[in-house]
């Protein structure tokens, strides 16, 4: 735990230091690209293109967890739907999250809601098929007797069949999260504001150092996000909640 | 108190209990028996109404389970179970108060009645614990202890023993039968387990494809099976053992000393199976008898007398 806790101070320090002390990185970014004019990508701040990117990010993949873990609560108990929900849920993953950005673009035009839709669609599935794994793997017996013992659906869903798949349904969060913060970036080619822009103006006019600005700071983003989700388990671990199976 | 009046259950098309009618008296302990798929755990079921029933009518104290909303119903019946079911990511001390969470006691109430369950079963030393962190025997004793908690007058145990190692198995119908003594609850206990069925039994009901094959006290039915199938499933020519088993040496032994040496020496609570065994074991016919006083000797022609006991 405080292992992870420790990573996560030091991703943190360094997205701040990547930050902050962006025009201290000159000479470096100057070697990277020594032929053109300006290094420093100063178009936006970019504090405000990772606050930008964190606000898509955080609302897509926020939503986008609720609704799976909502459709995976009914398809768990109305059986029917669930082979079609599980086979979604696996098969939506091998959609290329490109794809799914571009097909977005005609029914709602360019800007941050396609994007925002992209990214709904394509978190939905990570947090749905480990949601429905999880609840479906809550051991018959527990639910067996937590039945007999007198609770009533409700309690058995709330108190007993989610804390129990918690951890599973917590590594589906991860998953969605950390590609949301990957996909968002290319969000920026269909006109959203993400830590993306960097990038794509570095590739437009030939630019690495631009690249190396954005993608560092993606990068790091991403690092801190998927280690606090190690330090959750951990911390959850520690207070005697379920490691997942 | 139980009462089952022609019940009957199916799966599909297929009978999984017929016309069963049965009573528990209050305070008794019923041990239903028979081999898996005989409808004994399906009979269980039906008490809590974990399981809905096709015909008939089935009463717990004198009230037809069907006017109880099965929820209340469940909370004032005990449930023990061969896997515990007990909640993983709750400690012991909190599996126990679960159904008294249920009921809505206050927290001194409950924390009160948790605190005797755990004195009760020898666990107080494990209250803080997960689940995981207990041997079987233990997770076990919690899982009975939970079923106690909300002190119910009817308790439902499907092979609460089956999965523990023998020595075990034994220590925990031990503090059962003892248990069971304080507290006089009415009891339905599922086992294929015949020694743990005639050890526990008040009442014995012996099932077989969905019917009661007879049902009485252990001895009555080891002594008069009605049928074949009951006999066999009594243990065939072993039968006699278990008989012994009812039986201590103070029923059968006399004054007059033995003809033969040498002899052993045994207690008088001892039970006849026990006395058979050490003859075999030490190649001898006749034992004395000495408890706090002597009690007298007996010889292996007195033992033909068991089944006038």
């Amino acid at each position: 735990m405080w292992q992870s806790a420790s990573r996560l101070l030091v991703y943190a320090v360094l997205l701040a230091a990547a930050l902050i002390w962006q025009p201290l990185f000159e000479p470096v970014l100057s070697w990277l690209s020594p032929d053109v004019r300006q290094v420093l990508y100063t178009r936006d701040s970019l504090a405000w293109l990772l606050w930008q990117h964190v606000l898509l990010v955080g609302l897509a993949a926020g939503a986008a967890c609720m609704v799976a873990i909502v459709i995976a609560i009914v398809v768990t108990r109305k059986r029917l739907w669930l082979p079609v929900a599980s086979q979604v849920a696996s098969i939506g993953q091998t959609f290329p999250p490109v794809a799914v950005l571009v097909l977005a673009v005609p029914s709602v035009g360019f800007g941050s809601e396609p994007t925002l839709i992209a990214l709904f669609l394509y978190g939905l599935l990570p947090v749905m098929a480990n949601a429905i794994a999880g609840l479906d793997g809550v051991e018959p017996s527990i639910k067996e007797s937590a039945k007999a013992m007198g609770m009533s659906s409700r309690q058995v869903l709330l108190s007993v069949e989610l804390p129990l798949a918690l951890p599973v349904i917590l590594a589906g969060a991860r998953t969605t999260f950390t590609f949301a913060v990957a996909t968002a970036a290319i969000g920026s080619t269909i006109g959203a504001r993400t830590l993306g822009d960097p990038v794509i103006a570095g590739l437009i006019n030939n630019n690495l150092a631009f690249v190396v600005q954005g993608a560092v700071v993606i990068g790091l983003l991403a690092l801190l996000v998927d280690e606090w989700f190690e330090w959750l388990l951990c911390w959850m671990q520690k207070k005697g909640l379920p490691s997942s199976p | 108190m139980i009462e089952l009046s022609n019940v009957s259950k199916y799966f599909g098309g297929a009978c999984a209990l017929d016309n069963i009618s049965l009573k528990v008296p209050s305070g008794q302990l019923c041990v239903l028996l028979g081999s898996s798929g005989c409808g004994k755990s399906t009979l269980l079921r039906l008490i809590n109404r974990m399981l809905a029933f096709d015909q008939g009518e089935v009463r717990v104290n004198d009230k037809n389970i069907a006017q109880y909303d099965p929820i209340q119903l469940r909370r004032s019946i005990g449930y023990a179970i061969q896997d515990t079911g007990l909640f993983p990511h709750w400690n012991v001390r909190r599996n126990i108060a679960l159904v008294p969470s249920l009921l809505g006691w206050s927290p001194e109430r409950t924390e009160q009645r948790v605190s005797t369950l755990l004195d009760m079963f020898g666990i107080a030393e494990h209250e803080a614990k997960m689940p995981h962190q207990l041997s079987g025997g233990q997770a076990q004793r919690v899982g009975v202890a939970r079923a106690l908690a909300g002190d119910p007058d009817v308790l439902l145990m499907d092979e609460p023993f089956a999965a523990l190692d023998p020595i075990t198995r034994v220590s925990l119908q031990d503090e059962l039968l003892s248990i069971q003594q304080e507290i006089g609850k009415t009891i339905v206990f599922v086992t294929h387990d015949i020694d743990e069925a005639l050890k526990l039994a008040d009442q014995l009901v012996i099932m077989a494809n969905g019917c009661i094959a007879q049902s009485g006290s252990p001895l009555a039915l080891l002594k008069h099976p009605d049928s074949s199938f009951v006999a066999e499933f009594l243990g065939g020519h072993e039968r006699g053992l278990r008989m012994a088993k009812f039986t201590s040496v103070r029923d059968l032994c006399s004054q007059a000393s033995p003809k033969r040496e040498p002899f052993i020496t045994v207690p008088p609570d001892m039970s006849v199976q026990e006395l058979l065994s050490l003859m075999l074991l030490n190649g001898c016919a006749s034992a004395q008898v000495v408890g706090d006083r002597p009690y007298g000797f007996i010889a292996i022609e007195d033992l033909q007398h068991v089944a006038k006991c």
